[in-house]
């Protein structure tokens, strides 16, 4: 349980960049109309296997070798949250077929934490990995936010860099 | 009471009509920290301390393991599950249960000198 949902998806998103992601998708869905709250990060990292996957899920550190290896208590506590707000925890994942975390909860349940400061949020990953695609998808009854930090950069630079190189080596190779 | 514990820990736990929920012995707080927010337990708690709260997931044995919280008091009557019970075992947490609110055994804590 953390103070605030914003800080959830900063900690699974940050996983995301751990797990070497290029794109990495939070999408938020704030229904007041059906009463739910979905969150969703999806990343195209390295993923996880089926043995990784069902430990992290049911995580619980098993003494101090455990805890050194810094396997997080984050997945857990936020599958608590969903749980306790009437909602749903699901996480998708195959060796090098990304990561999905869908978290939901009942909009109007009391005990659901507030979803605090998402664009310090949105910005830090930014900051955190200027190469990586971060997406953010926010969509209400009424209304959808886009945003991709990727947006009016001149596409693939990094291509174009090598490509230079190459063309450079070539020219000095002939 | 099953368990060994210093003198201080067994006035504290008569203090406020506790009960062990596992049979780990030889538990020594000091101090004791309040929350049921969980991450507020893993920024604040410091080890060594008794952690009172109404929480009664699984995840509070974790949490407890990883800030070396020797002992966690459930208020309010407040029991967990089994398995929860089991887990805390296996980490060598001991679990007690009191039917005073927090506030109540917090009071009878203070008084009994767990301040100190």
């Amino acid at each position: 349980m953390l103070e605030e949902l914003s800080l959830n998806v900063l900690d699974i998103a940050m996983n995301s960049l751990s797990a070497g992601a290029r794109r990495v998708e939070v999408s938020v869905v704030e229904s007041h109309r059906h009463d739910f709250l979905i969150l969703r990060v999806r990343d195209n990292g390295r993923g996880m296997d089926a043995a990784t996957l069902t430990r992290v899920l049911n995580q619980r550190t098993t003494g101090k070798q455990s805890r050194k290896k810094n396997i997080g208590l984050g997945l857990a506590m936020l599958r608590q949250t969903c749980e306790m707000c009437d909602g749903h925890f699901h996480v998708r994942s195959a060796p090098e077929q990304g990561t999905s975390v869908t978290a939901s909860m009942r909009l109007s349940h009391i005990d659901r934490p507030p979803l605090g400061d998402l664009n310090s949020t949105i910005l830090s990953l930014c900051a955190a990995n200027d190469d990586v695609d971060v997406r953010l998808k926010y969509r209400t009854d009424q209304e959808t936010f886009n945003f991709s930090s990727q947006e009016g950069k001149p596409h693939e630079p990094r291509r174009t860099q090598e490509t230079e190189r190459k063309s450079s080596t070539t020219s000095r190779a002939a | 009471m099953k368990f060994e514990t210093n003198a201080k820990l067994t006035a504290v736990l008569l203090a406020i009509q506790a009960t062990p929920l596992t049979s780990t012995s030889e538990t020594n707080v000091q101090g004791c920290y309040i929350s049921d927010l969980l991450s507020d337990v893993l920024a604040h708690a410091q080890p060594g301390m008794l952690w009172a709260t109404v929480q009664i997931h699984r995840n509070v044995v974790s949490v407890a393991a990883t800030k070396d919280i020797p002992a966690v008091l459930f208020t309010c009557g407040r029991k967990p599950d089994a398995n929860v019970i089991a887990e805390a075992e296996e980490e060598g947490i001991t679990l007690l249960v009191t039917p005073l609110t927090t506030y109540e055994a917090a009071g009878k804590l203070w008084q009994a000198g767990l301040h100190e």
